[in-house]
């Protein structure tokens, strides 16, 4: 557990940073700058950060209340979930997006058997092309996960714990165990209740203020503009988006220099397979493969006419970070130049304008 | 426990104890050691951890692997014993462990 903590409690000391843990904050006076904690105390601010990330969606269904039934969020989530993983259970997860498809990569791993029910027609939808979701869908389909693509979940069988899910076209799935990875939504209650903009999301614009010069909001929580992607606003659910808020915001705050920005970047790993992401491929018109899916290392690079916008890189890491690098400094390669995988890509990049 | 000296590149040192097992990137990030940022945590992912292992250690820490060694190739200012400190783990044979930090991460 201690070596999933940023930093050990005595660094905020160190620093001298006042860290109020099992505090809920709950109500932000705006006009004195107060933060009211329960228990009735307050705390005033000159700036205020919003971190309050986001909560899994919980399954609209009934029985999803029965003992067996999982979102995955926090450690007391996996604690909790831990002891049903044994070899031979049965696990129904709803939802394939990377959540879910990288709890039935852990659980095929440990031998349990896994159904993965989706809505949409093929997994990843939201995240990915049909090219790349057609591989993971293989990959899993070898390691003996079962997919029910289309599938919509009607209700959540059992007495106690959970026995079964059933589908609205009456299939119904056996299950000792289901996990419900079918997205969060942001936190926003406190910024809510003092009437800041909200848009799927705290509105924040590149600097990370909400429309409250004094109160900035950063990570899951906050749609912030995005210059990688014409300035649209973005609510990121990632790793790179949470810290790189947190550089803004200190910069904003102590006035020191901002950092360089850098397009948007996620990994999965799944099985042996490490898929890294740099930008976002909403909108693409062609893509272009470098390696073949057969070897289980490619990467697919994501155009918007002849602008390089997004990488899939599966085992491909210098694809990953060459592209990334190309996007972050608003360069490209031609689609056929980008395709010759005769010339290494760390070459490419540097011929790149 | 071995002792590992981080050398900034500004040439400050900071002397850290840290458990076997640990990886040079977590003992510096627990630390707070400056110039190793980890963006991802540990999971060769970034290419923000990037290390010269002293020359004297460079046997001893072994070489980077395929995934490591192609995430290298993008970071700045490589030296042939450039490492991802996230990659190397610590153990009784790596106790007075020397690694600089290069200019930056990013």
């Amino acid at each position: 557990m201690d070596r999933l903590l940023l930093r050990p409690a005595s660094v905020y000391a160190e620093e001298n940073i006042a860290l109020l843990t099992s505090l809920k904050a709950v109500w932000i006076d705006r006009a004195s700058k107060k933060v009211r904690v329960e228990g009735g105390r307050e705390l005033s601010y000159d700036a205020l950060v919003l971190a309050t990330g986001s909560r899994p969606r919980k399954l609209p269904l009934a029985g999803a209340d029965l003992a067996g039934v999982f979102t995955l969020r926090t450690a007391a989530d996996i604690d909790a979930m831990k002891p049903l993983f044994v070899k031979g259970k049965k696990l129904v997860v709803i939802g394939a997006g990377y959540i879910g498809l990288e709890a039935a990569a852990v659980a095929r791993t440990l031998g349990l058997e896994v159904t993965v029910v989706e809505t949409a027609v093929r997994p990843l939808a939201r995240v990915t092309s049909p090219e790349v979701a057609g591989f993971f869908l293989d990959e899993h389909t070898r390691q003996g996960v079962r997919f029910v693509l289309g599938g919509q979940p009607a209700l959540i069988k059992g007495t106690e714990h959970v026995t079964a899910v059933g589908l609205t076209d009456g299939m119904e799935i056996p299950a000792d165990i289901v996990l419900a990875g079918i997205g969060v939504n942001p936190e926003t209650t406190l910024a809510q209740h003092c009437g800041l903009t909200i848009e799927n999301g705290i509105v924040t614009d590149a600097q990370c203020r909400t429309s409250d010069p004094h109160i900035f909001a950063i990570g899951d929580c906050a749609a912030r503009p995005i210059s990688f992607f014409d300035n649209r606003l973005c609510r990121l659910e990632s790793v790179h988006n949470a810290i790189e808020g947190a550089k803004i915001v200190a910069a904003a705050i102590t006035g020191g220099k901002p950092p360089t920005l850098e397009a948007p970047w996620f990994w999965s790993d799944q099985y042996d397979l490490k898929l890294q992401i740099a930008g976002l491929f909403n909108g693409y018109d062609h893509i272009v493969f470098r390696g073949v899916i057969s070897d289980r290392a490619f990467a697919v690079f994501y155009y918007q006419g002849e602008k390089l916008i997004a990488v899939d890189a599966v085992n491909k890491p210098a694809e990953y970070l060459g592209a990334k690098m190309l996007i972050q400094t608003g360069r490209s390669l031609p689609r056929d130049v980008i395709a010759d995988e005769t010339r290494p890509m760390k070459e490419l990049v540097a011929s790149a304008k | 426990m071995p002792k590992i000296t981080y050398i900034e590149h500004s040439g400050k040192e900071h002397i850290v104890e840290a458990p076997n097992g640990q990886t040079v990137m977590e003992a510096a990030v627990k630390h707070a050691v400056p110039g190793i940022d980890a963006d991802c945590g540990g999971a060769c992912a970034c290419a923000t951890c990037h290390v010269y292992v002293d020359a004297a250690w460079a046997d001893k820490t072994g070489e980077a692997g395929s995934m490591e060694q192609s995430m290298l190739d993008f970071a700045n200012d490589v030296e042939p014993t450039s490492r991802l400190s996230c990659q190397i783990k610590i153990s009784d044979a790596l106790d007075g462990l020397v690694v600089r930090l290069p200019k930056s991460q990013h």
